[in-house]
Order: structure tokens, then sequence, then C-alpha cells
């Protein structure tokens, strides 16, 4: 079909044959197969204090270390470690202290886990109550 | 936990993220009383593992996640000194998904799959053990000490 016969009012239906888009077009089998770039390949809610899974996807265990310290262990891989994590942590009902969640300086991102770090503002390690993290990135 | 009643689609060769998808819309969560106390610095307190509740659904549903061989092949890559990206992902979605697993061939799995290698491979080789299984309520209610929680000595290693 030449697009010069397009008119003002759109394609009509039944007008592009299933044999013209068969190649190199997009359908909604090609969209269905793959995974959309953008979404969350990885997000996890926990609370650190009970310690307890709210919620998560893509997730198979958390591990934790120490006080304030966790790991997040991916269920299927990251393709690598260069994925981007982002969080938040709020603090214990009752305490005036505000917490922060980063990731662990002891041990860097790995394409299967990432560690976190839950500390107050004034750098002591605490068990947040609300420890949210999601990545973004390229799953293997 | 009865989830027969839901049929696991045929997942081979699907991605395996979209297979957790399916799974968060259409299995429950399973809150395993499992946890795995594990100890691989002796400078460090015991670390507590805990199988996510999506997971477990996931394995005791059968059909879904990867074998755990195609996971060992990834972490082989991964630690090659040249590695820049995984290239053989196909390996979790193409591989035929494992069949479901009772929780405690659930945490075995895990436990192959999440702790590292040095520990489990040899948690019964020294005179302490390094890894134990036990139950949520087995472990101390209060994280006032948390930093100081070790593997007891007393426990007995029976393979010695």
């Amino acid at each position: 079909m030449a697009l010069s016969t397009i008119s003002s009012d759109g394609i009509t239906d039944a007008t592009i044959a299933t044999g013209d888009i068969a190649n190199d077009a997009v359908t909604n089998t090609k969209i269905a197969d793959s995974l959309v770039q953008g979404i969350a390949a990885v997000w996890i809610k926990q609370d650190f204090n009970a310690p307890a899974t709210d919620d998560s996807l893509n997730v198979s265990g958390t591990t934790d270390n120490a006080l304030g310290d966790f790991t997040v262990t991916i269920n299927t891989d990251m393709g690598n470690a260069n994925y981007a994590i982002t969080g938040m942590a709020s603090r214990l009902a009752n305490n005036l202290n505000y917490h922060v969640v980063m990731t662990h300086e002891t041990t860097a991102p790995a394409a299967g886990l990432y560690r976190l770090r839950c500390s107050d503002v004034a750098g002591n390690d605490k068990d947040g109550q609300h420890v949210s993290t999601a990545v973004h990135g390229d799953l293997a | 936990m009865n989830q027969e009643q839901i049929k696991t689609p045929n997942f081979q060769n699907t991605h395996v993220y979209k297979r957790l998808v399916w799974a968060k819309e259409n299995l429950k969560k399973y809150y395993s009383d499992y946890r795995i106390v594990y100890e691989d610095n002796v400078d460090e307190c015991a670390k507590i593992m805990t199988p996510d509740p999506n997971w477990m659904a996931c394995a005791l549903q059968g059909g879904i996640l990867p074998p755990l061989e195609a996971y060992s092949k990834l972490k082989e890559d991964e630690k090659k000194p040249n590695f820049e990206r995984h290239s053989k992902g196909y390996l979790l979605h193409n591989s035929t998904p494992v069949k479901a697993m009772t929780e405690e061939q659930a945490v075995e799995y895990l436990i192959k799959k999440d702790c590292p290698k040095s520990v489990w491979k040899n948690y019964n080789k020294s005179n302490k053990l390094k890894m134990i299984i036990c139950k949520k309520n087995q472990l101390p209610s209060n994280r006032k000490w948390r930093n100081t929680w070790k593997i007891k000595e007393e426990l007995v290693n029976e393979d010695n």
C-alpha cells in the first residue's frame, strides 16, 4: 500500500493485508516479546526492623547482614552491574532521626545482588522501617 | 498453601522476568518460616537469609524458576576479568524450568543460588558450623545487639 493513499481520516480497518506487515513491522506479538525499557527490573519494599519483605518483584531473597545492612538478591540477573538503584528509607515511629539508604561501601553491586546500608543522618546504622529500592537497567 | 488449581503456562523460552510478572498476578505470596543463618567472616556477625515470599510462591508452584546450573554459568562468566555483560541470559530463559519444590527443597535451592559457595560447600567441614537452617522464632526477637549475633559454638557438628 502506498503511503499516498492514506486519507486524512487515517487507515480504515482491513486496509493493510497481513502480508504487508509480516516483516520488519511493529506487531502486537513483537511488542509482547520484548521487555519494555524503563520499567523497574527489580523493586522491593522492606522493613529492616521486623525484618520482613512487604512486597517485591524479581527478588529471590534478602540477607540481614547486620544492623541497617541488608543484601537483596535478584532472581533474574541484570546484564551487568551497571544499573541504577534508587531508594528511600523512613524513620522509625516516634524516632526523630531520619534515615537514608545507600549502597554499602564494602560491597559493589553485582549482576545478581546489591547491598544496602541504612543509617540516620549522623551516619549511625539503623534499621529503617520502610526501606524501598528499585533497579532500572538491562536484564540478562 | 494450595495453589495446584492454578496451572503454570509452558514457560520454557519465556523471559524469566515475564514469568515473575505472571506469578505476581496469579500466585499468593508465601512467607516461609525458614531462615538460613551463616557466617562467612569470623570477624563479622552472623548473616540471616530469608526467602522472598513471591519467589517462594514460584518455587512451590513449579515451572517458573530456571535451573540452578543456569545461575552458576552466569556467575562463572561474571568472575572473568574481561566480563562486560552477560551474553548467556538465554540459559535462564530457555532452559527447562524446575518442577514444583517442597519448601525444604526450595530453601536448599536458594542456599545454592544466593549463599556464598565457600559457605554452603564446606558448612560442616570445620569444628564450628558455618551455616544452619532454623525457624524464624529461633532467632533473637530483639535486634538491639544484632551486630553480636553468632552461631552458637555448642551446636554439634554431627559430621565431625
